[in-house]
């Protein structure tokens, strides 16, 4: 008898939660990642597809007055196929030029250690925010991407180039 | 058993929701890698950042063979007494009962495509008894019918399975390991002629093999059909479902084979 009322109970939360879950599931918008949408939002020159994975990078800068103003990479990843595609964004390797063209080597700040080879669930799309460690003073921005897809090794994505259209002070723009 | 499926069933539940930890009452301080508090970097799109665990809710319709069970009721208090009896399936002219209603669960796939979990259901029916008589405690109870919804079968299982991808299409042959009890309520009239209402139960194993097809709405949402056949019950056991699912991880990790 125990063991019934457990699992009615068990089951009922599941129905619940199933429930909720394709409730919140249809409100949202995000359904099967589509080929071609990340660049669509981002613009072609800010995406990069490698294998199975269409990455895209967006340059923010944050409020002056949080974080001296720093810079933040905005990640996009779309996985167009129908199984997990590896991705590790720790590979990234960024490179800074400075307003007298200094080239300085940029990082990812990642304080917990979180930024690790994953896989991209398929179909799936995600979208996160990494600060750079050092960005302030910097007026271009190169990130080669050619690492971070480790199952697609052969592919040769040129690097994503931004930089401040407004010499030291703008917004950052795709090269 | 219990308290290992409780641990195994919070642990679940909380690892499957690290995209919804506001539900938790965790606010997060900010969207940044390294500065999130509730969340970490690829919690809402990775495979090692979703649990494979799925939540469904649906309807089904099931049929179960009632000739060959013993029904039972023991408290029968509108007239003052309690007169247990038992009686055959059969003394209702039923060969089975039919019903409809609602059913769901939870599950999880503990490796590859291999998954198992916990469902019930509960549903309700109608059946037109014949008028029969059965012995109890040396005394001649008439069974006669009862109106309205007067058949409930509430059943639980656990099921265990292999998922077949076939791209936004996968088939889930299964097989499912509980019980199910039925509950008919009917009149009685014992020789004084006062009139009652009583309930009879009677329980029956479930060994169900069933074929599901599924289909994906989005790569969390799927509607899946399921059939299956009750092989220790009798010759008319079978159910079919219809349900729609929240499954955590996109595709529940492949939608190819």
């Amino acid at each position: 008898v125990r063991f019934a009322i457990l699992v009615l109970a068990l089951s009922s939360a599941g129905c619940q939660i199933g429930l909720l879950g394709v409730v919140a599931g249809a409100a949202d918008s995000n359904g099967v990642y589509r080929p071609g949408t990340i660049a669509h939002e981002l613009g072609d020159g800010s995406v990069r597809t490698l294998g199975c994975l269409d990455v895209g990078l967006r340059v923010i800068d944050r409020d002056a007055a949080w974080d001296n103003g720093t810079s933040l990479i905005e990640l996009h990843v779309g996985n167009r196929c129908g199984h997990p595609e590896a991705l590790d964004f720790s590979k990234i390797r960024i490179e800074g030029t400075g307003p007298d063209g200094e080239i300085r080597t940029v990082a990812l700040d990642d304080p917990r250690s979180e930024i690790v080879r994953l896989e991209v669930g398929p179909g799936e799309r995600g979208k996160e925010k990494v600060r750079m460690n050092t960005s302030v003073g910097l007026v271009q921005l190169s990130f080669d991407l050619a690492e971070i897809a480790p199952d697609a090794p052969h592919s040769r994505p040129a690097p994503l180039a931004f930089r401040r259209n407004n010499a030291c002070s703008g917004p950052w723009v795709t090269l | 058993v219990i308290r290992r499926f409780l641990v195994l069933f919070t642990v679940l539940f909380v690892l499957s929701f690290p995209s919804l930890a506001s539900a938790r009452g965790c606010s997060e301080v900010s969207d940044v890698t390294g500065e999130k508090k509730c969340s970490r970097f690829g919690a809402l799109w990775s495979l090692e950042g979703t649990t494979p665990i799925l939540f469904r809710f649906g309807m089904r319709y099931s049929n179960v063979t009632t000739d060959d069970l013993t029904f039972s009721a023991d408290k029968t208090k509108n007239v003052g007494q309690s007169i247990p009896y038992a009686w055959n399936g059969r003394a209702l002219g039923l060969r089975s009962v039919s019903s409809v209603g609602a059913d769901g669960g939870l599950g999880f796939f503990v490796v590859g495509q291999l998954y198992t979990g916990l469902e019930t259901h509960i549903s309700l029916g109608h059946v037109t008894t014949r008028d029969g008589s059965v012995q109890a405690r040396g005394q001649t109870l008439r069974l006669t019918n009862d109106d309205g919804a007067n058949t409930t079968v509430f059943g639980g299982a656990i099921p265990i399975g292999y998922r077949i991808p076939l791209g936004r299409a996968a088939i889930r042959p299964e097989m499912a390991f509980g019980f199910e009890m039925i509950d008919i309520s009917h009149s009685v009239t014992p020789p004084d002629g006062r009139e009652w209402v009583g309930t009879a139960i009677a329980y029956r194993g479930v060994v169900e093999p069933r074929i599901v097809g599924e289909i994906w709405f989005t790569q969390h949402i799927a509607f899946a059909i399921a059939g299956g056949i009750n092989v220790i019950g009798g010759s008319a056991d079978h159910s079919l479902g219809i349900s729609l699912a929240w499954h955590h991880r996109a595709f529940d990790g492949s939608s190819t084979f």
